[in-house]
């Protein structure tokens, strides 16, 4: 069943969900817990088949392999300087 | 071999690569030997070595993969415990962040777009801040290659992790806050082992800034991916 159309991934909102129940205490923390922490444990192993899908698209990869490697890189230069000055300036203001 | 039987064992060869490249890691501690990156690898080759196509592969992948879903929910447990501990300049981090999540897509997705990449790449993009489990299930709705954002997100948190640092000082940034802040908004999973390097402040405010990022990106990459299209 599907409430909105945003397309918002089900798991995102379900995370969502959790801190904000976990958050208010509404969920108790006892009762989440240790299966949270296993599952978060080993997140990277569960992404990996993911990645290992890559090599079903070498060709459309290969032909934007520079504008992906430049674009990424560039974003993360950008995260990094943006949030970094802007909380270091906001925090000075506080 | 039985199809089955192929599928499962591919799934003990990952959970038994994964387990190797963990140990290595912790041993060296080197950012570019990330486990998930030298498992993905090392599988790419060991099926490129036996001639196993990529489906057959994903008989015993899908398995794992199946538990990508409820981690990304379990994240919210981590994610209300660090919010929790924020008491002060909750509206100064809070910009920070959402500046950092719709810059760090628009620069992807703006370059990608400007350098000719076509949409389904462009689409793909849109998630590289947001952490690598966080980035296959947006990028899946989104309808683009989530191995892509996958791999992208891996890559660059590696990156991020170990030239973060220098990078901050270079521009001037010295608060363990925003220092945190930065690298587990930029860098992820790796970004904020590194900033707990770095000290408890950096540390806690790195995975919070992470878990917090993913969030604001699954919200605005729909919005962006739109504009862009």
């Amino acid at each position: 069943m599907r409430l909105t159309h945003a397309p918002v991934p089900g798991s995102v909102v379900g995370m969502l969900a959790l801190t904000v129940l976990v958050e208010t205490r509404v969920l108790p923390l006892a009762a989440v817990r240790s299966a949270a922490d296993f599952l978060v444990r080993y997140i990277a192993l569960l992404f990996v088949p993911a990645g290992v899908a890559i090599v079903v698209y070498g060709a459309v990869l290969r032909q934007s392999l520079v504008a992906i490697i430049v674009a990424a890189v560039l974003s993360l230069v950008a995260v990094l300087v943006v949030v970094g000055r802007v909380a270091q300036h906001l925090e000075g203001d506080a | 071999m039985n199809a089955d039987l192929t599928g499962a064992l591919w799934l003990v060869v990952t959970v038994a690569v994964y387990a190797v490249a963990r140990a290595m890691y912790a041993r060296v501690r080197m950012s570019l030997l990330n486990p998930a990156l030298v498992t993905i690898v090392v599988v790419i080759g060991l099926l490129r070595l036996t001639g196993t196509e990529w489906t057959a592969y994903d008989r015993g992948g899908h398995l794992i993969a199946f538990w990508l879903g409820p981690a990304v929910v379990a994240l919210g447990v981590p994610l209300a415990l660090q919010l929790a501990t924020v008491r002060r300049n909750v509206v100064g981090i809070a910009t920070a962040l959402l500046a950092g999540a719709l810059v760090g897509m628009l620069v992807a997705v703006g370059v990608a777009w400007l350098l000719g990449a076509p949409p389904v790449v462009v689409r793909s993009l849109a998630p590289r801040s947001a952490t690598s489990s966080i980035a296959i299930a947006i990028t899946t709705r989104l309808g683009g290659i989530p191995a892509l954002s996958a791999v992208v997100s891996i890559v660059t948190g590696a990156i991020g992790a170990g030239l973060g640092v220098a990078l901050l000082r270079l521009v001037g940034v010295r608060s363990a806050l925003a220092t945190g802040l930065a690298l587990g908004a930029a860098a992820h999973g790796f970004g904020t082992a590194r900033a707990a390097d770095e000290g408890e402040v950096e540390g806690a405010s790195a995975g919070m800034a992470m878990g917090v990022v993913g969030v604001l990106t699954a919200l605005l990459a729909p919005v962006v991916v739109a504009v862009f299209r």
